[in-house]
């Protein structure tokens, strides 16, 4: 028998310090998500009060694989202080952005 | 062939007392106390002295020596003769037994000496330097020589894996003892049985490795607890030179990497120019200093035809593994600039981002980079800026304007096509590019920096300051404010300044 889980995305929240010493775990999380074929995730991240380079990578590299296979990584309802540094780095024509008033950022 | 004298025929005492024996009964003949003496042993006569005559008178004497009854036989004794057998046996039986507790204190004392020679060498032995095999290999010899013991076996192991396994003494007792370790779980004891040496102690221990020691009791020796408690003392010591041995292999291979990431990282640097560029009517300066030894932060100047090409960027991430991709921009970007000669920075940004998507792709890494070029003909600086901030123009007679990114950083989509924008720049104005490791350094009440304390900061200096000088005053203010805390970022800055030519 297989099971498969089609056209359901998977919410996924991060909260606090989201930086080099937590992209680790967030890494090998959602790894086993997408290996399980679930390539349609939204990352929520209202309560990320910083962000590093090293987790924005993984972010970027999340969101590629999540392509690859005909899905997509949303960001949804950034903080404020991430909302400032997906603008600063232009990063926000690159994902596909989903304020929290549910408009889509995107470019 | 007669049965011994004594139960042990080698022993010095015995040879002592057959010859003694006889000389006192050669003496008792030629006083003339009986005929001839002999020894009954088994039914046979082992003659001692004089004439025995089985035909003759003859008298039995049972004498209660050391090792076991001897009986004399005394042909034709005259009356008394055997009184004096008596008292005389006996005197030699006290003499033979004094030599034997001699004998034996002897053998315990040079056992002892033995044991606290083993006990010194255990205590004074000499870890550092020396591999962790051949500190065990001397642990288990000490140990063996301490305990009297036939084998030792020394194993050490990471968790569940076992790293190293030495014995020392006999090949039949090191067996068993292996055989104790790989059955007992934990500490145990395993009494001997019948073909094998003594017992088996299992000692064990978990610090930073995790010793595991087998002894083996020599087969006629049983392991008593205060034995067992002298090897659970020695194994102890032994973990603590094994753990030592251990930790000083891992510094020393620590040290290997350390030297190899300081090499590392002096060429990733090297990767950046140490000197200005000597370009007509513009005053360049750049500074990076990485917050780990090595940093994934850059700037880069390439001279071309009609002009200057410059490029700061920051690689994500930290440390030596950012500095390697930092490198491969520089490169990428000196590669760039020359094959188009460089008076589009739009241009060079696509080719970098070709050039470098598939390896950094691999990587999971971006960069953030702006681009410049600088046409000393037009006097205009052409930025082209991929995720890349702070950026800011700083006009001589105007206020700082931040220059934002028109693309996503390299490395996270293809950049196929890409804007520029063009700044004029005359006498006096001056462009700033940094890294966020400046605007986002946390003073002492963890506020960051900011984008605009970093422009009214660039603003502070004199009229006419040189852009070595604002690099260098920038670089003090921030140690300052950061209250001279180790840099949690890369911290970069290049400052192009526009001078009369």
């Amino acid at each position: 028998m297989e099971i498969t889980i089609a056209e359901l995305q998977a919410t996924i929240a991060v909260a606090g310090r989201f930086d080099a010493n937590e992209t680790e775990a967030f890494d090998s999380f959602v790894s086993d998500l997408v290996d399980a074929n679930q390539c349609s995730l939204a990352i929520e991240l209202s309560q990320v009060n910083f962000i590093d380079s090293t987790a924005l990578a993984s972010l970027v590299t999340l969101m590629k694989r999540c392509r690859e296979r005909g899905g997509d990584l949303v960001l949804v309802d950034p903080s404020e202080p991430l909302r400032v540094i997906l603008e600063l780095t232009a990063l926000d024509q690159a994902f596909t952005v989903i304020l929290g008033d549910g408009n889509s950022a995107a470019a | 062939m007669a049965t011994p004298l004594l139960p042990d025929s080698s022993s010095p005492a015995n040879t002592a007392v057959g010859e003694l024996l006889s000389t006192l009964a050669a003496a008792w003949v030629a006083d003339g106390a009986a005929a001839g003496y002999g020894l009954l042993e088994a039914g046979e006569v082992l003659p001692l002295a004089g004439v025995i005559d089985p035909d003759g008178p003859m008298t039995e004497r049972v004498l209660d020596m050391p090792g076991g009854e001897m009986t004399v036989l005394i042909s034709g004794a005259k009356p008394g003769g055997g009184h004096r057998l008596d008292a005389e046996a006996a005197l030699l039986s006290h003499a033979i037994r004094r030599e034997h507790a001699v004998a034996q204190m002897a053998a315990a004392l040079v056992d002892a000496d033995d044991q606290s020679v083993a006990l010194y060498d255990l205590a004074h032995a000499e870890t550092a330097g020396l591999d962790v095999a051949t500190v065990m290999l001397g642990l288990a010899a000490d140990a063996r020589r301490i305990l009297g013991a036939a084998a030792v076996v020394v194993a050490v192991a990471d968790g569940a894996i076992e790293l190293e396994r030495v014995v020392d003494g006999d090949e039949r007792a090191g067996e068993q003892g292996g055989r104790a370790l790989d059955a007992i779980e934990g500490d145990g004891l395993l009494r001997g049985r019948a073909g094998e040496a003594g017992d088996v102690v299992v000692i064990r221990f978990s610090r930073s490795t995790d010793l595991s020691m087998a002894v083996v009791s020599r087969a006629d020796r049983r392991a008593t607890t205060p034995w067992r408690q002298l090897a659970r003392a020695v194994a102890a010591h032994g973990s603590d030179r094994v753990d030592v041995a251990v930790l000083h292999a891992r510094a020393v291979e620590q040290a290997v990497i350390q030297r190899d990431v300081e090499v590392a990282a002096r060429l990733a640097a090297q990767s950046m120019p140490t000197a200005p560029p000597l370009v007509d009517g513009l005053d360049v300066a750049g500074r990076s200093d990485p917050a780990r030894l090595a940093g994934g932060d850059f700037f880069t100047y390439v001279e071309v035809a009609d002009g200057l090409v410059f490029a700061v960027g920051d690689v994500s991430g930290k440390g030596l593994g950012a500095a390697l991709v930092m490198t491969t921009m520089t490169s990428a970007v000196q590669a760039a600039a020359l094959r188009t000669q460089g008076h589009d920075p739009a241009e060079i940004l696509v080719a970098v981002s070709t050039e470098t998507a598939a390896h950094l792709s691999d990587t999971g890494m971006f960069v953030t980079m702006v681009i410049g070029h600088w046409s000393p003909a037009s006097r205009q600086l052409r930025l082209a800026n991929a995720g890349h901030s702070p950026v800011v123009f700083l006009p001589a007679a105007a206020e700082p304007v931040e220059i934002p990114a028109d693309h996503p950083p390299v490395g996270v989509l293809p950049i196929e096509t890409a804007v520029a924008r063009t700044l004029e720049f005359g006498d006096g104005d001056r462009l700033a590019m940094g890294s966020d490791g400046l605007v986002e350094e946390s003073g002492v009440d963890g506020t960051q920096l900011g984008s605009a304390a970093l422009a009214a900061q660039l603003r502070a200096g004199p009229a006419g300051e040189s852009a070595m000088e604002t690099v260098e005053r920038c670089f003090a203010y921030l140690e300052e404010y950061a209250c001279s805390a180790e840099p949690a970022d890369d911290r970069t800055l290049l400052m192009v300044r526009a001078v009369p030519r």
